[in-house]
């Protein structure tokens, strides 16, 4: 996948999505992390580290972000877009697809 | 939930436990090393004496900690007697990975993913800005 991926540098507090913007991404974390903030934007939720996957359950439902997400340390992520996520679960056996997409469901 | 694969291709050469009713399937605590795949009778999780999902055969037994864990969150008791086969991480991650390298993958990450969420609603928020 990584031949249409791109990799993004980012520093301690940058926004790397907002809430209410469109899933149309998913994110790679291969250096520092990710803080996911609560709606009032002043908690943090989740963290996410290196060599951490997220945001498919959100692309796969074609939704929007319920949160804003800030980097907690200085970030080196890779950022997948949604149309590879579609071509590559296509590819998938049928009952792979399945439960991919049952697994997205528990994780929104 | 049902694991995607054809479990029938690799029960034979495995060990199969029989689980008295009432007796723990899987300890909270207990590495995901392994994978406890129901053959027969009904088990439920229970967390922190709390009944939760219930299980029946043809199910691996708490498959999204099993995938998004390292260690099991949850105690599973048999409500029934139980045959259980119990299968190494490893091998399913082989034969999944055989069907499918990238399922692997996602179902990991967001199996680990939805754990987090579930964790977010049910613990205190740390605090980073005031």
């Amino acid at each position: 996948m990584t031949g249409v991926s791109s990799a993004i540098k980012m520093i301690s507090g940058e926004v790397l999505f907002r809430e209410g913007q469109m899933a149309d991404h998913f994110y790679l974390i291969e250096q520092g992390s990710i803080l996911i903030l609560d709606q009032a934007g002043r908690n943090v939720i989740r963290v996410y580290e290196a060599d951490q996957l997220f945001g498919l359950p959100e692309v796969l439902a074609k939704a929007v972000w319920g949160h804003t997400a800030i980097v907690g340390s200085r970030a080196l992520i890779k950022t997948f877009p949604a149309e590879l996520l579609f071509q590559r679960v296509g590819q998938m056996p049928i009952t792979h697809q399945d439960f991919i997409q049952d697994m997205a469901k528990l994780g929104l | 939930m049902k694991m995607p694969l054809q479990v029938d291709a690799i029960t034979d050469v495995h060990p199969k436990q029989i689980i008295a009713k009432g007796e723990a399937v899987i300890t909270a605590g207990s590495s995901t090393d392994m994978a406890y795949y129901l053959l027969s009778g009904t088990a439920k999780g229970q967390l922190k004496g709390v009944d939760g999902q219930n299980f029946v055969s043809g199910h691996v037994v708490s498959l999204v900690s099993f995938l998004g864990l390292e260690a099991y969150d949850n105690n599973v008791i048999a409500t029934t007697p139980c045959e259980v086969l119990v299968m190494p991480r490893l091998l399913i991650e082989h034969h999944w990975s055989d069907e499918d390298s990238t399922s692997w993958v996602f179902a990991c990450s967001m199996a680990s993913d939805a754990i987090k969420k579930y964790q977010a609603l049910t613990q205190d928020y740390s605090v980073v800005m005031v």
